[in-house]
């Protein structure tokens, strides 16, 4: 058998490709919630809802190439309105109690993200590159400071936060109010990190999605193709940043309390979100996620080196046994994102995608044009064909074989 | 002329911030006709495109089917039925072949099933490759494809601002072939930008010359083809 197969797309072996794959997630899944202890549950759950954030900034800076370091602002803005809701902090009009249960918060969360991020998108019309890194940095560290303002300090706690909330179980969940806590949130985040995957596929397939990576490709031939990008631009920030509310939201539900000194509100989470997504895979459809697991439990690991490490063997012979040495956590994981960066170029999915290419392809079904027999015979510019400068695919975008047939369109969902 | 015509530009001009680049030009596209302009490098050509297709600040007055759009921004012009082939051909490389082909289809409403096929019928080489990556085609495809992507929006008018660039001159011609075809088969108004003055005059039914942002001679495509000063500037031909 000849190396890469070719399986045709929409075949059964492409089908049973998925279900292999989707199957075996949903196994690990399965037996996480099962087996892991509550702290390694904890964890995997931190890991979902930092995916669903990053697959907000997917949307943007990802498919549409808009680099943004505002969204930590969106999570923290999606976190407060949930802790400022759920403890009647805001003005309900027409209800003298609080209507609001944690749930219908994150609606509410999505709302409100989605137009403050319609508002923060305008700038990106004439700014590019870092100089909108630059303003969505500025916008992270102002709504911080917001948060932490004095003269709000009763409706969003100032300096203090907002403490002693949060979101027990449904009863028709069947779980237990305290104890299944760590399960319950597990579901959640799970639940909508694959409704929010899903509906992100299909925008992305739609009219939308090809004018958003049409845009990033080259916004001036969009814009002469009729593309509007001020709409595209400001839409899709919205969405994008609704989504990551919605992960704040979950993030504060799950802590029980909100603060705006916590890191991953300030530039350190707009960085985290970047960091996860740039190694996980920038515009692939399961790059979020495997950024996000990368990046929380490889933390978790550097941390846990951070702790004692002078009983590793080769600090032991400059350190006493038992010394901590503070900040070594970090220099770790510093080094493994450094290590990552120079041997996954593409990040995690981008390289799975080059491997597996190696190995199968999946080819597109042939197209039915009657007339089209051999295209390399076929008047002068088939002369021309393979020789040309151009006939070289752009080093960034094509992560995958540079073969004459692309196995997969960069939204294919396998 | 310019009561009937399809394109009346009057008085325009442009620029870059404080830089004007276009000193108020005139010119005309008919109906059915293939006007060309012809201009060295800098003379302002992809600037008169711009302007035309409203992507940057202008004055003076663009009429298109005898409606002002001077003022208009660019997805309405494109929806009034002007489009456009920009300069380096604009691929998304990104994206497949059929992708590109319906990011032109962009501003139609309801399917565009039927122009796919048409214009896979008009440029076979697209449909055999249209699950491809753009960004993997050859210069001259990327060309056809970046032609084909500009007729999915159905235009009146087509705007190439130099197609030939980059291309062999056997490619060219072919080019030129298809561009030729577009008017005589498909009813189409083009304006087209370019340098290489012998094979666009030739296509050419009228031409102006366009010298550092103002108009300085205009005649039919043969008129220009035969004078010795464009001859000299644009053949490389000395008497
Ligand atoms: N974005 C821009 N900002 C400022 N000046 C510009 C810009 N684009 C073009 N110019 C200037 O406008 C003038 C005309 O440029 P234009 O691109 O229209 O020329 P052109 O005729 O298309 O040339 P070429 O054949 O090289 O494409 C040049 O002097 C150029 O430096
Ligand atoms: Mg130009």
């Amino acid at each position: 058998m000849n190396l890469p197969v070719r399986v045709v797309k929409g075949s059964w072996q492409n089908w049973l490709g998925r279900v292999v794959l989707f199957g075996g997630v949903g196994l690990f899944m399965f037996r996480a919630m099962n087996e892991w202890s509550r702290s390694g549950l904890g964890l995997l759950t931190d890991a979902l809802i930092i995916a669903i954030a990053v697959t907000g900034l997917n949307l943007i800076t990802g498919y549409t190439g808009q680099l943004s370091l505002g969204h930590a602002a969106f999570f923290a803005i999606g976190a407060f309105t949930s802790a400022m809701l759920v403890t009647g902090k805001v003005w309900s009009p027409f209800f003298t109690d609080n209507i609001w249960t944690p749930g219908w918060t994150m609606p509410v969360a999505a709302v409100v993200c989605f137009l403050i991020g319609m508002v923060v998108g305008i700038p990106a019309l004439r700014l590019k590159g870092i100089y909108l890194a630059l303003v969505t940095l500025v916008f992270t560290e102002a709504v911080r400071a917001l948060f932490k303002y004095g003269e709000f300090e009763g409706v969003t706690g100032g300096a203090t936060g907002i403490k002693g909330f949060g979101y027990l179980p449904p009863s028709w969940t069947g779980l237990d109010g305290r104890s299944d806590l760590v399960k319950w949130f597990f579901w959640l985040s799970l639940a909508i990190l694959v409704v929010v995957s899903i509906l992100s596929a299909g925008l992305l397939r739609s009219r939308i999605g090809r004018a958003m990576v049409a845009v990033r490709d080259n916004e001036t031939a969009a814009a002469v193709m009729g593309v509007n990008l001020f709409s595209i631009k400001t839409l899709v920030f919205g969405l994008s940043g609704a989504i990551a509310g919605v992960a704040g939201s979950l993030y504060a539900l799950k802590l029980t309390l909100v603060d705006a000194d916590i890191p991953i509100f300030g530039l350190f989470g707009s960085v985290t979100l970047l960091v996860a997504l740039v190694v996980g895979g920038a515009a692939q459809n399961w790059g979020p996620f495997v950024g996000a697991m990368f990046y929380v439990f490889v933390n978790d690991f550097a941390r846990g080196v951070g702790e004692a490490p002078s009983d590793a063997v080769i600090l032991g012979w400059f350190v006493d046994s038992g010394t901590k040495i503070n900040g070594l956590g970090g220099v770790t994981f510093g080094v493994l994102l450094i290590l990552f960066a120079r041997f996954v170029p593409f990040g995690a999915v981008g390289t799975m995608r080059m491997w597996r290419s190696k190995l199968v392809q999946v080819v597109p079904r042939v197209p039915a044009v009657a007339g089209v027999v051999d295209s390399r015979s076929s008047g002068p510019l088939g002369e021309e064909g393979s020789g040309s400068v151009d006939s070289t695919p752009s080093s960034i975008g094509a992560v995958e074989s540079p073969g004459p047939i692309d196995p997969d369109r960069p939204d294919s969902p396998s | 002329m310019s009561g009937d015509a399809l394109l009346a530009v009057t008085g325009l001009t442009a620029g870059y911030g404080p830089v004007e680049v276009l000193h108020g030009l005139d010119f005309t596209v008919g109906e059915g006709e293939i006007v060309v302009i012809l201009g060295a490098n800098g003379a302002g050509k992809t600037t008169t495109m711009r302007a035309v297709s409203g992507m940057i600040p202008r004055h003076g007055t663009v009429e298109f089917g005898g409606v002002d759009i001077s003022g208009a921004k660019p997805d309405a012009i494109v929806r009034a039925g002007v489009s456009q082939v920009p300069q380096g051909r604009g691929t998304f490389t990104d994206l497949t072949v059929e992708d590109n082909l319906e990011c032109g289809g962009y501003t139609v409403k309801g399917s565009i099933a039927e122009d796919l096929e048409r214009w896979y019928g008009v440029f076979p080489r697209l449909a055999e490759r249209r699950d491809q990556k753009a960004g993997s085609l050859s210069g001259g495809e990327q060309q056809m494809l970046a032609v084909a992507r500009a007729m999915m929006s159905r235009p009146k008018l087509l705007l190439c601002d130099e197609p030939s660039l980059g291309l062999a001159p056997l490619i060219t011609k072919e080019l030129f072939k298809v561009l030729g075809n577009l008017r005589d088969e498909h009813g189409m108004s083009l304006l087209i930008v370019e340098q290489n003055a012998g094979m666009s005059l030739a296509l050419a039914d009228r031409a102006y010359v366009l010298e550092t942002g103002s108009i300085v001679a205009t005649g039919t495509g043969d008129e220009l083809l035969a004078d010795d000063t464009i001859k000299e500037a644009y053949l490389g031909v000395v008497n």
